[in-house]
């Protein structure tokens, strides 16, 4: 087989899981309830831990940075909503096969709707986490800028990144049982080399231009920006878009390559 | 028309993380199991659970499996399930396939026994209304009244049979396979759980069910299959391999 008909494999099976939406959006949804259930306030755990984070957070490091409260915590607020999406997508993508092994083994669904389930059930998290932004806007009193929209673009291009990176991490996670764990070592480290807490601003010129070619930078990037009324910088989007394409490039003939054997594996 | 066609189909199934490397210069061959053997290069012990097995199923066919433990049984039933795609070989499947298999699969313990139908409809591709109109018929047949409103964590083993049985048997599939029929402990239950199944195997177009409950095959299958080590031994009328297979158990 050529590496066309891979894709073609691949292809194919994401159509079907699209079309099978119904069983992934059903799985992620019972993720989180199940997370919650008999808590009284439910997956609004998920917000309330967020506020507690970006308030202790704001008050700390604001004093720490010497900037005011209101400068640095809308920043590090929206940030924080937002890495959450990255890394939950990252880090969650690694169990996309292994925490489905018992229906992939008697079930024939899709392979890849086990990854859209990963993905569909990162974005309801981050719904909840959401619901501080327009708070935090308000309460500061940002202007709200016709920028905002953009916003909209910047995450369908974070979830796009994030669906290859679970084909990709979940696959190679299911045969090899150390991925998991390095991922989650990788991405602590890219924590801090990432603009979350601190502001690019902050940093000498040559670390900065370093990490303009973080790639986790520039999608936290794109979607922050509008957010705070500002369109993103043609720098970031250049680079989250290459990180789209070559991740699809790359993964559309390995995932139709390795499909029927993910299965194997777990 | 449901049809079924294996062309030599072979299943290797790898296993990782043996650290035996003994292992690596044998080929194990006993009665139980498959045929295990080292690849060539790393630890990876390679366990071949189907060896080139052709056959052909047609509408109308009730088809029965046995053979030991390990005989191949339950992967003959996923290669055609689409759950294992075979290593070389081909499968042509033409037809609606349900495996009722692991019916414990997909069910939430918090979640209450209405929440649990539906969850489980959908998996099976069901819309969430068409879903729903699963649920009179399930609730009427498992007589579980009320606790369908409770978490099936409160459920006794019994009870709990009862919705898992009345969920896995509500669909009427044209292909079904079954490893092991399912039973239900419950005295009461057992005769209509009975009827309820064979009327489910009476509409399915091709059955296939693996056992080593000889009499179960022996009510249900004129043909069967006899696999050992992933080959197929014999293939024919039940009651000639039936007796074949017998013999060598003796």
């Amino acid at each position: 087989m050529s590496a066309m008909d891979y894709v073609k494999k691949s292809v194919v099976d994401l159509m079907q899981a699209a079309r099978d939406w119904r069983v992934w959006v059903m799985l992620g949804t019972t993720d989180i309830l199940k997370r919650y259930r008999r808590s009284r306030i439910g997956p609004f755990w998920i917000t309330a831990s967020m506020v507690a984070l970006v308030a202790g957070l704001g008050i700390v490091y604001s004093s720490i940075f010497v900037m005011s409260l209101s400068e640095y915590l809308p920043y590090v607020a929206i940030n924080f909503v937002i890495w959450g999406l990255i890394s939950g997508l990252v880090n969650d993508g690694c169990s996309a096969f292994l925490e489905s092994e018992s229906y992939m083994k008697h079930f024939n669904l899709p392979k890849s709707a086990y990854v859209f389930r990963i993905v569909f059930r990162n974005l309801l998290i981050s719904a909840h986490n959401f619901i501080i932004v327009p708070v935090v806007l308000l309460s500061f009193a940002i202007p709200v800028q016709p920028a905002i929209i953009l916003v909209i673009p910047s995450l369908v291009i974070i979830t796009l990144n994030g669906l290859w990176v679970g084909l990709l991490l979940g696959m190679l996670s299911a045969r090899f049982r150390d991925m998991p764990q390095t991922v989650q070592s990788i991405m602590q480290v890219v924590f801090f080399i990432t603009p979350v807490m601190f502001h690019t601003k902050q940093l000498s010129p040559s670390v900065q231009s370093f990490l303009d070619f973080n790639p986790f930078a520039a999608c936290l990037a794109i979607a922050r920006d509008p957010l705070l009324g500002n369109p993103p910088r043609a720098h970031d989007l250049i680079l989250a878009l290459v990180c789209l394409c070559l991740g699809w490039l790359i993964v559309l003939p390995f995932f139709g390559r390795f499909r029927d054997r993910i299965v194997y594996w777990l | 028309m449901a049809k079924i066609e294996l062309v030599d189909v072979t299943v290797d199934i790898p296993v990782y993380n043996v650290r035996g490397r003994s292992l690596k210069s044998m080929v194990f061959q006993h009665a139980i199991g498959g045929r295990v053997r080292a690849r060539e290069r790393g630890d990876v012990v390679v366990v071949r659970a189907l060896d080139a097995v052709s056959a052909s199923f047609s509408s109308g066919e009730r088809i029965g499996v046995i053979g030991h433990n390990g005989a191949g049984k339950s992967t003959l039933l996923r290669v055609v399930s689409g759950v294992y795609a075979p290593t070389t070989g081909h499968v042509w499947v033409d037809g609606e396939v349900s495996a009722l298999t692991d019916i414990m699969t997909g069910i939430d313990p918090e979640a209450t026994g209405y929440e649990n139908i539906i969850y489980r409809g959908i998996l099976l591709g069901h819309t969430r209304s068409q879903a729903k109109a699963l649920v009179p018929e399930i609730e009427a047949f498992s007589e579980l009244g009320e606790y369908l409103n409770l978490p099936v964590r409160t459920y006794s083993t019994g009870m709990m049979m009862r919705l898992l049985f009345a969920i896995a048997t509500s669909i009427r599939p044209a292909i079904l396979l079954m490893d092991e029929m399912i039973s239900v402990g419950d005295a009461n239950f057992v005769e209509k759980a009975r009827a309820r199944l064979e009327s489910v195997i009476s509409e399915a177009s091709i059955l296939v069910i693996s056992s080593h409950v000889e009499s179960v095959i022996r009510e249900f299958c004129k043909r069967v299959i006899w696999l050992e080590h992933g080959k197929i031994i014999m293939d024919g009328a039940s009651g000639e391999v039936l007796d074949a297979y017998r013999k060598t158990r003796t």
